[in-house]
């Protein structure tokens, strides 16, 4: 006897949470949770207020916990909502999105952990948690990165080894897939960075000194991140 | 025990339910306090607020009461650690989106999300702050604001709007980005969407989201009269919107019932009430006023008298006491009809040749035809009042001595002031009271060529337009009031300039001229302004204005007073006004009330007639009755509430009695306004607002003023 919640009528949410569970291969389940809330917050008829504004706060927390500017207590509060609005929402849409999300916590707590309280997304697909690098043993100068990228954000001409100023890239991954039928010269990069000239070198001339800029520090030598 | 009530236990009480109820309605039977902001007691469940669940024996988590019906033996809680937590994040859930600063809200204090959060205990803090684009008040909607920052999409309007209007003007939508919020369907303004304007969205609403824009109910008294702004302005608070109903179908007589529930002259009214509803009607605020005058004319000419008249004659066994009322105006004669009902024996004595007051000698007929008011005035006698015409009382101790229990003194103010300046004395110069009662009760004679009538109100064009009829070629109206802030309806204003009168504002009156010891015109000079230190005129004239207008009549239409003196009995007030009691009439002697214009100067027919009732249920209290004047002549239809969407009903415009052409005007004195026709009047009563449906909604319980304690106590638990 109680309203008629249309979120129902408006469909599920897209993603499928069960299959990832099953297998997340090189998924980063954070993001698949974004996704489902962002659908879910969409459908919500809006009557009642675990499906509105419960599926509104977790999406919002799961934007800042894959773009780095969530905390800790935002991991307990994910997990506190989330189970509420599985619980109390009054329609099937919003409890299996919701549902689904504290399965994923559930089943990878620590990518949770990694993303809220780490800064880090192991998967290298949320763009605030890597940056991109053109590795000089492998470019061959050819400059398609160069036509791709939309901030302008690699120097280097003809003959040269490309790099990307870290402040201009926006991490759109243009360059990557242009590079990647050419030298996969282009890669993504967590915490630990690999080593590349400061400024454009002729292709030949880069030699691994073990000087130049390292980035990496004590107490990171066995990167869960990784390079690509 | 009948099968259907059957008893539930809430946190260890017995508690007594019936089939049907949700255990929402029987806690709150039972006075026990449950939390909730989306249900209301005219609604449908919605259940989407969460914060009204509780924990019930044999259900796995808590469930929300208003959509769980009560069974027998149910052992429900409603102040567990689980529900307190359901309840809190709920609540942060709703504030989560909703604006902080509640002090700038104009519903502040008047909130019941405001006492919500009270009551659950928590802050605006650990959430994300969410803003939600509504857009800003719609400047179309003039009477409803629109402020959905403030909306907590509760959903109350959407089902007040569908489930009890049937009108469905307002909807959950979705925005671009997929975000919902509550609105006019496809955002247009309340009038597009179809809206009635009955204000029951504004009424359930928990926020300061939709609010009647300022001013538009009066702030003080009784809330469910403040709602009908038409009757909470009528002072003998005629139930309006029910008697427009009532012709809105066709339904005349039982409109007329309606009306005669608290005065004796509908039909009178319909021809000259001063319509205070009018001024206060709800709709004027949307476009044009309900021409509610107008409509009670319809009614009371149309009405088949069978709907009221055995009831409007019927009278209480004879009590064997007996009632004198002074003065036979509305007001003497109101007091005297209902008392003559109550079983006494009522006697008015009239000093004039006609019973009415002022209705009879002071209104002009051309305003109130004089059968009408003799069709009231049947009634009235049939009633049993004895009207005795020619008979002027020198005191009240006269009346008590001669036998009769009570007084009641309406003699009403049939003292015309003169101005003082020179020359008012002069033949030539007549009162307003004394000109018109002249030519409307002792067959007057004509008037002269050149009429000049000094002042601004009402009597001043009744004067006026009295003297184009008697025959004057050349009338004015002077008076200190500038042009657009005379004390006249501007209907009379514009009536009179429409039969020739002319005009003079801004000038104050020297005085008036003298030819052969008769007056001979008035001398005047113009002024800045005026006003009145108190209560003495004081002008501020412009210097080196000073003119004449010649004139062989001199008309003062500046006010007039009771004429009592100090021989009647009763107490006077300086000003010679009768010294009674408002809310009792009650005069400082025993046994002696008094009513109408006497007491409170002149005002209006309305006025008196409730003025009247009160003396009336005064004195029968008096003398051993209960005192109870209120009566039902019309039994009310079972109202659905349902209105349903009508396309352009905002802005339907005000139908207007057809008004006689000029030149028929001036030339004689037959009704100056003509009535609606029957297709209009059904038309122009549908354009009523119903405000009467809001003010009878049910009214949402609070934590505060239901069952204190326990509330009190609820909310420790819950923090
Ligand atoms: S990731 Fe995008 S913005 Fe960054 S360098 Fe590559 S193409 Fe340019
Ligand atoms: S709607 Fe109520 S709770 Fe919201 S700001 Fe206004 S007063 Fe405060
Ligand atoms: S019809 Fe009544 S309930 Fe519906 S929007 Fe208009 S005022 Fe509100
Ligand atoms: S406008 Fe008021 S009644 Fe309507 S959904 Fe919003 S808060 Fe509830
Ligand atoms: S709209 Fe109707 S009920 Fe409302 S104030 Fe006007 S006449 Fe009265």
């Amino acid at each position: 006897m109680s309203g008629s919640y249309i979120c129902g009528a408006n469909g599920l949410p897209s993603a499928d949470a069960s299959a990832l569970i099953a297998d997340k291969g090189a998924a980063c389940v954070v993001r698949a949770a974004l996704e489902i809330m962002a659908d879910a917050r969409r459908l919500s008829c809006g009557q009642c207020v675990f499906c509105r504004e419960g599926t509104i706060q977790l999406h919002e927390l799961l934007k800042d916990g894959t773009s780095g500017s969530a905390t800790g207590e935002d991991l307990e509060l994910l997990a506190e909502i989330a189970v509420m609005v599985r619980d109390y929402s009054g329609c099937e849409m919003s409890s299996k999105a919701a549902g689904a999300l504290v399965d994923l916590m559930g089943a990878y707590p620590d990518e949770f952990d990694q993303h809220f309280r780490r800064g880090r997304c192991p998967a290298l697909a949320c763009p605030a948690y890597y940056t991109v690098h053109v590795l000089p043993d492998l470019c061959t100068g050819c400059g398609a990165c160069v036509q791709a990228c939309p901030e302008a954000a690699i120097a280097g001409g003809d003959g040269m080894i490309r790099v990307i100023d870290g402040e201009r890239c926006s991490r759109c991954g243009r360059c990557l897939e242009a590079c990647d039928g050419i030298a996969k010269a282009i890669v993504k990069a967590g915490p630990v960075k690999p080593r590349t000239p400061d400024a454009p070198i002729p292709v030949g001339s880069w030699a691994d000194d073990g000087g130049g800029r390292r980035r990496r520090r004590r107490g990171q030598e066995n990167p869960e991140g990784g390079v690509e | 025990m009948d099968s259907s009530v059957f008893t539930v236990c809430i946190d260890g009480a017995e508690v007594r339910a019936s089939e049907g109820q949700t255990v929402l309605q029987a806690a709150q039977a039972a006075g026990i306090y449950i939390p909730t902001l989306c249900s209301h007691p005219d609604l449908v469940p919605q259940g989407g607020c969460k914060l009204c669940v509780v924990e019930i024996d044999g259900f796995e988590k808590p469930v929300t009461s208003c959509a769980t019906l009560a069974a027998p033996g149910m052992a429900v809680r409603t102040r567990t650690e689980r529900v307190a937590k359901v309840r809190g994040l709920a609540m942060e859930l709703i504030l989560a989106s909703h604006p902080a600063d509640c002090t700038s809200c104009p519903s502040y204090l008047h909130c019941e999300l405001q006492a919500m959060i009270q009551y659950i205990g928590v802050t605006h803090s650990r959430l994300r702050t969410v803003k939600k684009a509504h857009g800003v008040p719609d400047p179309r909607n003039r009477l409803i604001v629109r402020d959905m920052e403030r909306c907590i999409q509760c959903g109350r309007c959407v089902r007040a709007c569908r489930d009890l209007r049937g009108v469905g003007a307002l909807a959950y939508l979705k925005d671009d980005d997929g975000e919902s919020y509550v609105s006019t369907v496809d955002g247009e303004s309340f009038g597009d969407a179809g809206c009635r304007h009955c204000g029951a969205c504004v009424e359930v609403c928990p926020t300061g989201a939709l609010r009647d824009v300022d001013g538009l109910f009066a702030k003080e008294g009784p809330r469910e009269l403040a709602l009908v702004p038409c009757r909470n302005e009528c002072p003998a608070r005629v139930d309006i919107p029910s008697y427009l109903r009532f012709i809105a179908v066709g339904e005349y007589g039982k409109a007329v019932a309606v009306i005669r529930e608290k005065a004796p002259f509908p039909l009178s009214l319909g021809y000259v009430c001063a319509r205070p509803c009018e001024s206060a009607c709800k709709r004027d605020k949307l476009n044009e006023a309900i021409a509610i005058r107008a409509l009670k004319r319809h009614a009371a000419e149309n009405g088949s008298a069978a709907e009221w008249r055995s009831a409007a004659i019927a009278r209480a066994p004879a009590t064997g006491r007996r009632v004198a009322v002074v003065g036979g105006g509305p007001a003497g004669l109101t007091a005297a009809y209902y008392l003559a009902r109550k079983g006494h024996e009522a006697t008015v004595f009239e000093r004039l040749p006609a019973a009415g007051g002022m209705m009879a000698a002071g209104i002009p007929s051309y305003r109130l035809p004089r059968e009408a008011l003799a069709s009231e005035l049947e009634v009235i006698e049939a009633a049993g009042v004895d009207i005795r015409l020619g008979s002027p009382i020198g005191s009240a101790a006269e009346l008590l001595a001669s036998g009769y229990d009570a007084v009641v003194v309406a003699t009403g103010a049939h003292d015309g002031r003169r101005l003082p300046i020179p020359g008012a004395d002069l033949p030539g110069v007549v009162t307003a009271v004394d000109f018109l009662r002249s030519a409307y009760l002792d067959g007057g004679a004509g008037a002269p060529a050149r009429v000049a009538v000094l002042g601004g109100g009402n009597v001043a064009f009744d004067c006026a337009r009295t003297a184009v009829r008697l025959g004057a070629s050349e009338v004015t109206v002077l008076c200190l009031e500038a042009e657009g802030r005379m004390l006249a309806d501007a209907d009379e204003v514009e009536e009179g300039r429409g039969e020739g009168v002319a005009i003079k504002n801004g000038v104050s009156f020297v005085g008036v001229l003298e030819l052969g010891g008769k007056a001979s015109g008035v001398r005047y000079e113009s002024i800045r302004g005026f006003s009145f230190e108190s209560g003495r005129l004081a002008v501020d004239a412009l210097p080196g204005t000073e003119a004449s207008l010649e004139a062989d009549l001199i008309v003062f239409a500046a006010g007039q007073a009771p004429s009592l003196g100090p021989g009647f009995g009763v107490g006077l007030s300086p000003a010679g006004y009768v010294l009674a009691d408002e809310a009792t009439g009650a005069t400082g002697v025993r046994g002696v009330y008094a009513a109408g214009d006497a007491v409170y100067g002149t005002k209006s027919v309305i006025k008196a007639i409730q003025s009247g009732r009160v003396a009336a249920a005064s004195a029968d209290r008096y003398l051993g009755g209960d005192g109870i004047v209120d009566e039902t002549l019309a039994v009310r239809p079972r109202l659905s509430g349902r209105l349903e969407a009508v396309e352009g009903f905002e802005s339907l415009g005000r139908l207007r009695p057809p008004l006689s052409p000029p030149a028929d005007r001036r030339s004689g004195f037959a009704a100056v306004e003509g009535s609606l026709d029957r297709e209009a009047a059904g038309r122009e009563a549908g354009r009523c607002l119903q405000c009467d449906l809001r003010a009878s909604m049910g009214a949402v319980a609070t934590w505060s003023d239901l069952a204190a304690v326990k509330s009190a106590e609820g909310a420790e638990v819950a923090r």
